[in-house]
């Protein structure tokens, strides 16, 4: 899998163009990648933010160690092991009014998401925050797909500015489904916040061997029950997903360190 | 001994046993007696000719010995490290001190030569050959030696499926599994996970026949209070990091580990976790429902675990995993075997003697599932936990496509596994020459 195209979106977030003929054919929204950039590196999965003929698209933030080190990765690049599409992707029908919640590298996954709703005949209102309006990135892109789309300044007297303005589109408008692409303390405000109102669904990521359900690394409890990220996700109705676990169990590896 | 000291054994992931010289081996070969019966046979899945090939050691002709093997066995340098089921074989045989059967296989895959290879007349007839462990090589040894042009599909970077995720290093180095999989005639194609990266109607259109070989790879997550606390892992997701990712050695990628651990199981994954887990320096608990009778892991491998200082908590059963965020402890109970009036034994619990052992890390191996084929528009007929169902010529509910080993018989043994594969290989070339029964009967699952 050769890196086709590198380009900085905004501090510390990148986008990252592969060769890939057979994953961009049946990329679809909700399809992640596996991606290990060396041998010895590990393995981590990365929502497909685009698919286009020969090629996908992956938007990341370069926080880690393992991340940076993909986001100095050059041009031309073989990446070691790549695998995917994985995960379920998204039945994309008509559905109505939709809200897609995106924050920091998560806008790229929102973008796949409004193109391919709004394709089917959906209402797409996309709200954007995490980044200052500076530095937010794909505007004129997610624009161009939505019916409507906010831009949220990270800096504002709410504690959660997202939920916020979530909460004030609710008030106004029936909305059919809320998806999130945030962080899960944003997600598990937003379940919060559409809880007994309407669907909410989030787009969850964990720590992942294989991506083919082997490891059991990637366990996520919902319902009282453990499911697997990988096989079973990413999508998981945000009401039912044990938020604290989630966030505890994102931490394991960084916490025992 | 061929075995290194338990204190050698502990300090590192090298391999733990080395292979007989040859006055080692023609001494221990030398202490069969070649029964009539051969009662040792029985017990190969593999059906190899033990008797014929130790007599053949007896004689010195290694070369000869290699031929037996590898017309039943393509890859005799694993079996000789990690089959299982030697115990069937070695437990069959009469002397008190029975002949090391597996020992011996692997002296003749290391000391006897290969024939050149015969020139095999190829035909054009593709086969698709999904999943890269050993029943899917097994069969694409076999078939390969008939002439078929083999593609082998595998979604992880390495071969080895199941074989190389549950075996460690210390038993299995990879270098073997390299060296014998190497002989594989057949083209491989990694990173590609059948059902989603390719669906298996796209291989019905370039191949003129499949089988799926995915293996049993996805971890029971057993339904119990508290399971879903932090610090409990699955046994694969341990012996991955080490076995895939050497862990030991690539320390950001492992486990920090605990100091009262528990792996709750009694298979040889179970056992094989908590012996790589002595090694990383933990204190290792096993806990198991049943008795060591019940225990699928290999005498052998206990022994070792034992010698290594395994603790063993058997007849015990886990009730609820205690704790706050991260697991604190287990709260147990013992069993006792009871028998119903219907003359079956069943396990039940010790009135008032359950008991809370402490435990901060705890390691699930308590059994696995086939690996999901996640394929949106296969139409294989599967059970509720996803076997692919078979008939007896492991043909699956679609035509042209068959499934063999752990995808479709559930947990194997490595033999087990590859005798399924051998199988799968000889149904696909009656199946090729339209001997198969016609596909119109009925196939009954």
């Amino acid at each position: 899998m050769k890196i086709l195209k590198k380009q900085k979106l905004a501090e510390d977030i990148f986008l990252l163009t592969l060769q890939s003929p057979e994953i961009s054919k049946k990329a679809k929204p909700g399809h992640f990648v596996l991606l290990q950039l060396e041998e010895k590196s590990p393995r981590i999965p990365f929502p497909i933010a685009d698919a286009e003929r020969n090629t996908i698209s992956i938007i990341f933030e370069a926080k880690s160690k393992h991340t940076r080190a993909l986001a100095a990765a050059r041009k031309n690049q073989e990446i070691f092991y790549g695998l995917g599409p994985l995960g379920n992707n998204r039945e994309v029908k008509e559905i109505g009014k939709i809200v897609l919640v995106g924050e920091g590298a998560g806008i790229g996954t929102l973008y796949f998401y409004a193109k391919t709703l709004k394709a089917a005949n959906n209402r797409v209102i996309s709200l954007l925050g995490g980044l200052s309006k500076k530095e937010m990135f794909w505007q004129d892109k997610i624009a161009k797909v939505s019916d409507k789309m906010f831009v949220i300044e990270p800096k504002s007297e709410f504690s959660c500015p997202l939920t916020h303005a979530l909460e004030q589109i609710l008030r106004k408008i029936r909305i059919d489904e809320v998806i999130s692409f945030t962080s899960p303390q944003v997600m598990k405000s937003l379940a919060h916040a559409t809880k007994l109102r309407t669907k909410n669904c989030a787009y969850l990521t964990a720590t992942m061997m294989d991506g083919i359900g082997m490891c059991g690394s990637c366990r996520i409890h919902i319902n009282g029950e453990s499911k697997l990220c990988c096989v079973q996700g990413p999508e998981f109705d945000a009401h039912t997903v044990d938020w604290d676990n989630y966030l505890y169990r994102l931490e394991e590896f960084n916490r025992k360190k | 001994m061929t075995l290194l000291q338990v204190a050698q054994r502990l300090k590192h992931f090298d391999e733990e046993e080395r292979t007989y010289t040859k006055e080692e081996a023609l001494k221990e070969a030398n202490r069969c007696e070649q029964c009539k019966d051969a009662p040792c046979e029985n017990g190969c899945p593999l059906q190899v000719p033990i008797k014929t090939f130790i007599k053949a050691v007896q004689d010195e002709q290694f070369d000869r010995a290699l031929q037996l093997i590898k017309k039943q066995n393509p890859f005799p340098k694993i079996c000789g490290r990690a089959c299982e089921v030697h115990r069937d074989c070695v437990k069959a045989c009469k002397l008190k001190h029975p002949v090391q059967i597996g020992k011996l296989e692997r002296f003749v895959a290391e000391h006897g030569k290969n024939l050149s290879p015969e020139k095999i007349k190829k035909n054009k007839k593709k086969i698709a050959i999904v999943g890269a462990g050993p029943s899917g090589l097994s069969c694409a040894s076999f078939l390969s030696q008939k002439g078929y042009n083999i593609t082998v599909f595998e979604a992880l970077p390495c071969k080895g499926g199941r074989l190389a995720l549950r075996t460690p290093l210390y038993k299995l180095p990879r270098g073997i599994i390299d060296e014998e999989f190497k002989s594989v005639q057949a083209n491989f194609r990694h990173s590609v996970a059948i059902g989603k990266t390719l669906h298996i109607k796209e291989l019905q259109k370039g191949y003129d026949a499949i089988l799926l070989a995915s293996g049993a790879g996805a971890p029971v997550i057993p339904s119990i209070e508290g399971v879903e606390k932090g610090n409990i892992f699955t046994a694969h997701d341990l012996l991955m990091r080490i076995n895939h990712m050497n862990a030991h050695q690539v320390t950001e990628h492992q486990i920090p580990i605990g100091e009262k651990i528990v792996v709750w199981g009694g298979s040889e994954t179970a056992v094989e976790t908590a012996r790589t887990l002595r090694r990383l320096g933990g204190e290792v608990t096993l806990i198991f429902e049943h008795d060591h009778h019940q225990m699928t892991a290999n005498p052998e491998t206990l022994r070792k675990a034992k010698e290594e200082g395994l603790h063993f908590l058997l007849l015990t059963q886990i009730q609820k995993i205690k704790g706050g965020k991260d697991i604190e402890s287990l709260e147990c109970v013992p069993l006792m075997s009871q028998m119903t009036p219907s003359g079956e034994a069943v396990l039940t619990p010790m009135e008032d003697s359950e008991f809370t052992l402490l435990c901060d890390q705890l390691y699930l191996a308590t059994g696995q599932h086939s690996t999901p084929l996640m394929d949106p528009e296969t139409r294989l007929r599967q059970t509720r936990t996803g076997k692919i169902l078979v008939d007896e010529h492991l043909r699956t509910s679609e035509e042209g496509v068959f499934a063999g080993g752990e995808v479709s018989t559930g947990t194997s043994t490595l033999a087990g596994a590859m005798a399924d594969g051998k199988k799968a290989a000889e149904k696909i070339d009656l199946w090729m020459h339209k001997k198969l029964q016609n596909s119109d009967d009925e196939k009954t699952f």
